[in-house]
């Protein structure tokens, strides 16, 4: 459970930005969740509304895109997704695929109330 | 209105864990981060590498744990500069733990540092604290299916040490499978089959990691 500690972070960070552009509200924030980190996005909006109960960020909309995962093959170079975890490229049936997408925990954008 | 931001939510961690590599670095230190699920054997892999170290480099161990200090005073023992944090229920260490727990050292006069991480196979995988290389231990009580269950953990780990092969006669778990699977994972990864308990195959891990603190002292 490091989801607390992601949470603290992504706070952290938007409120720098709002700090950067001004801002007293926000309607929501953005994320971008690999499928292939640790990161269980139910436990991230748990974890998002603990820590911001009487908080400027209360109300704010935590939005997650969960990144599949791509991979790239070594041999023929061919990319492609999988919903899970596979070993095999399914052009050339070749092993161990390199994983290209799917590690990211990033914050994508924020959103303002207009 | 949308404000693209665009930032790594560990940067912070990752800036920090980046400043005590520079650090470990400026020190000529090698650092290992040994991660593994709770009872694999971190702490006996310690006291058996510590052993058949410490004659010849000089090593600090920082101890992460929830609670208490078992584990500390099990090395303390064992004759080495021991520092414990203990992360009152964070289920990882980081690098600005770690950042803390090194200044208890006189980082100069250690050749190999090893943390031992908080038991756990799956949050330590994302926290950099400024290591070298990480390393894991999988026990083959756990099932020779952990790698595809946990695969980040095996992706990011250098070393893999299979602990606990007396035990094989007795556990379903085969070690060509915990092979195969690690393969798809990570194919780079060093594999070593050892029993802390008698002691088999503890003197390939020590040449592997006696090799890693050699190469990045040059």
């Amino acid at each position: 459970m490091h989801e607390m500690a992601l949470v603290q972070n992504i706070i952290d960070i938007v409120l720098q930005e709002m700090d950067k552009y001004e801002v007293e509200k926000l309607q929501a924030i953005n994320l971008a969740v690999g499928r292939m980190s640790a990161a269980v996005p139910e436990q991230l909006q748990m974890c998002f509304e603990i820590l911001t109960t009487d908080h400027k960020l209360t109300g704010t909309k935590l939005n997650i895109r969960m990144v599949p995962v791509t991979y790239k093959c070594w041999e023929c170079e061919k990319e492609f997704t999988s919903a899970g975890i596979t070993f095999t490229c399914p052009f050339c049936e070749s092993p161990n695929p390199e994983i290209i997408f799917g590690r990211e925990l990033k914050i994508e954008s924020i959103e303002v109330v207009d | 209105m949308k404000i693209p931001v665009v930032r790594n939510i560990l940067e912070v961690n990752d800036r920090i864990a980046d400043q005590n590599r520079a650090i470990f670095e400026s020190s000529n230190l090698f650092v290992i981060n040994l991660m593994s699920s709770p009872g694999a054997g971190k702490t006996s892999l310690l006291e058996k590498t510590i052993e058949k170290l410490k004659d010849r480099l000089s090593i600090g161990v920082i101890e992460g744990d929830i609670q208490c200090s078992f584990d500390a005073e099990r090395i303390a023992k064992a004759g080495v500069a021991v520092t414990q944090i203990n992360t009152d229920g964070a289920c990882h260490l980081d690098g600005n733990m770690i950042r803390e727990a090194m200044n208890q050292f006189d980082l100069s006069a250690l050749d190999l540092l090893i943390v031992e991480n908080v038991g756990n196979l799956v949050c330590p995988a994302e926290f950099k604290v400024g290591e070298n290389v990480k390393a894991m231990i999988l026990s083959v009580t756990e099932g020779d299916d952990k790698p595809l269950k946990y695969p980040l953990m095996f992706q990011e780990s250098s070393a893999l040490v299979i602990n606990k092969i007396d035990l094989l006669p007795y556990v379903d778990a085969k070690i060509e499978t915990i092979r195969d699977n690690v393969a798809k994972l990570n194919k780079d990864m060093a594999i070593f089959e050892v029993s802390c308990k008698t002691g088999e195959g503890i003197d390939e891990w020590i040449a592997w990691l006696e090799k890693q603190v050699d190469q990045a002292k040059k």
